[in-house]
């Protein structure tokens, strides 16, 4: 039995006990799901994963979702359990909902300009989707895949911080991360040339720097100091969810060959 | 109120007034930027508005909006003067930066998000009558889906009750999804079929629309759907002018 049954056709709809819990109903490999898993995670908002078999969705699942898609995210606490979807909307929900980790800037303008690459990553995303989904890869010769990553990676380097939230990741950290963790499956199928160039997006994915430390007038600490994606890695937030790129590209074959394997793990 | 219109590309950049003042940077027609002019106009947001033609943009504007994109709010007050785009997040910034005595998102972070969801669900009924609306040939079934997508806003305005989808007042919802039962009705002029909604199937629905077309900020903002059918036939002549409105 997998650890992340789908629910499928003829299936029965899974029952909780009422303990005011939210659920949160998900396709295990769905980027647009995984952003409210890091959320919830990252808020520690105790949550009830439902798992759907998006090809034959059970009969049920109709009611729950009225896009009938993933993610949806059941309230429990709230008269008549109602359910939200979008995940930019159930995202913005949880941040309002639990201020307790604050993900977004207090400032409105600076939020605002989070929201806007937040929303120009789902642009690049559309342009890029052609290749995870493509029957014949090779066919896309010398597309500039990660065009629409330059900006994120100057944007980084701007603010100077770990993180595009700060000290700490931020929603706009999380809203990117799904796909960012996709891209490292892409060289399983398409050779190591695909893979983001450490050259071009040193402040995302460049190979660690060495910080030599003075204290004292020795050398003492020599720290490595971490790119976005591997401080990312770390984060127990992104770890809870966390697939490498081996098991991303394996999924992504099945779901290429029209028979998406979604109790692979 | 400064209005630019602006002439399109190797024209030099407006002298716009330095004064520190809101620019909304717009396309006269475009549904989108109406929302931000309704938000503007709703909260009584003191701005200049420059329009842009979108066919031939200036090559000044990318200093503006980074994707040529409309609408846009420049911050000339602020340091580096930013610009916004995306009509909902400058909607979301505006009523927040500038509560006022009209706030138009509720605050209720639930009731928020399912106003948001709400206005989400306009995106079937406008990707269904865009091609009715701009081209000469739509889908045969363009306009039943068109229809199909509209019954869940009849079904919501009469499960909520009340006369706007904000409640007694007009919100934000209301003011989002505006735009396109403005233009709604010049179908009524540019198809033979002089096609208008449904009053059975749409009772509750044209009632609203009745209402908030008396709304203020409507009337401040609006054109006559004949100016819309007027600029909607130069685009099926495939020779958008936008000087119509004008």
């Amino acid at each position: 039995m997998s650890e992340t049954e789908h629910f499928t056709v003829g299936s029965a709809k899974p029952v909780f006990p009422d303990d005011g819990i939210m659920k949160l109903y998900s396709m295990r490999f769905c980027p647009y799901a995984h952003r409210v898993h890091l959320v919830l995670d990252a808020k520690k908002v105790p949550h009830h994963d439902v798992y759907i078999n998006l090809k034959e969705k059970p009969e049920w699942f109709r009611e729950v979702s009225s896009s009938t898609k993933v993610p949806a995210l059941e309230l429990a606490r709230e008269p008549g359990n109602p359910v939200l979807i979008e995940s930019l909307i159930i995202c913005d929900y949880l941040e309002e909902k639990y201020p307790q980790v604050p993900l977004y800037p207090k400032d409105p303008l600076k939020k605002a300009q989070d929201k806007i690459l937040v929303e120009r990553f789902g642009q690049f995303i559309s342009a890029i989707y052609k290749l995870l989904l493509h029957d014949n890869p090779a066919e896309l010769g010398n597309t500039d895949l990660y065009a629409g990553l330059d900006i994120y990676e100057e944007e980084l380097k701007l603010r100077g911080t770990d993180y595009f939230g700060g000290e700490s990741p931020g929603m706009l950290d999380y809203m990117i991360w799904p796909w960012c963790e996709r891209f490292g499956g892409l060289k399983y199928e398409l050779g190591d040339g695909v893979d983001l160039d450490p050259a071009r997006f040193g402040t995302l994915v460049g190979i660690g720097t060495v910080k030599k430390i003075i204290f004292g007038f020795k050398l003492v600490y020599i720290l490595i100091q971490l790119k976005w994606r591997d401080l990312m890695m770390q984060d127990p937030a992104v770890k809870v969810f966390y697939l490498d790129g081996e098991t991303h590209a394996k999924y992504m074959k099945t779901r290429r060959a029209g028979n998406a394997d979604y109790n692979m793990l | 109120q400064f209005n630019h219109h602006s002439p399109p590309t190797g024209s030099p950049k407006p002298e716009l007034p330095e004064d520190g003042v809101l620019r909304w940077y717009s396309m006269r027609f475009c549904p989108y930027s109406h929302r931000t002019g309704l938000v503007l106009a709703a909260k009584k947001i003191p701005h200049h508005t420059i329009y842009i033609d979108l066919t031939e943009k200036p090559e000044w504007y990318i200093d503006y909006s980074p994707l040529g994109k409309v609408p846009a709010i420049q911050l000339p007050h602020l340091p580096g003067q930013p610009a916004l785009v995306e009509s909902l997040v400058i909607a979301e910034y505006l009523d927040e930066q500038y509560p006022g005595e009209r706030k138009l998102f509720p605050k209720d972070p639930l009731q928020k998000a399912l106003d948001k969801i709400l206005i989400e669900r306009l995106s079937p009924a406008v990707s269904a009558i865009y091609p009715v609306l701009f081209t000469t040939n739509p889908p045969a079934d363009a306009i039943p889906n068109f229809e199909k997508a509209l019954d869940v806003f009849e079904q919501e305005i009469t499960e909520r009750g009340t006369p706007y989808f904000g409640g007694d007042k007009i919100g934000i919802v209301d003011y989002m999804i505006w735009p396109w039962f403005e233009r709604f009705p010049a179908l009524q002029y540019t198809l033979e079929s002089k096609y208008h909604l449904d009053k059975t199937r749409f009772k509750n629905l044209l009632q609203w629309r009745d209402l908030v077309a008396q709304d203020e900020a409507v009337k401040a903002t609006g054109l006559d759907p004949r100016i819309h059918a007027k600029f909607m036939r130069t685009r099926h002549e495939g020779k958008a002018n936008y000087d119509v409105a004008f």
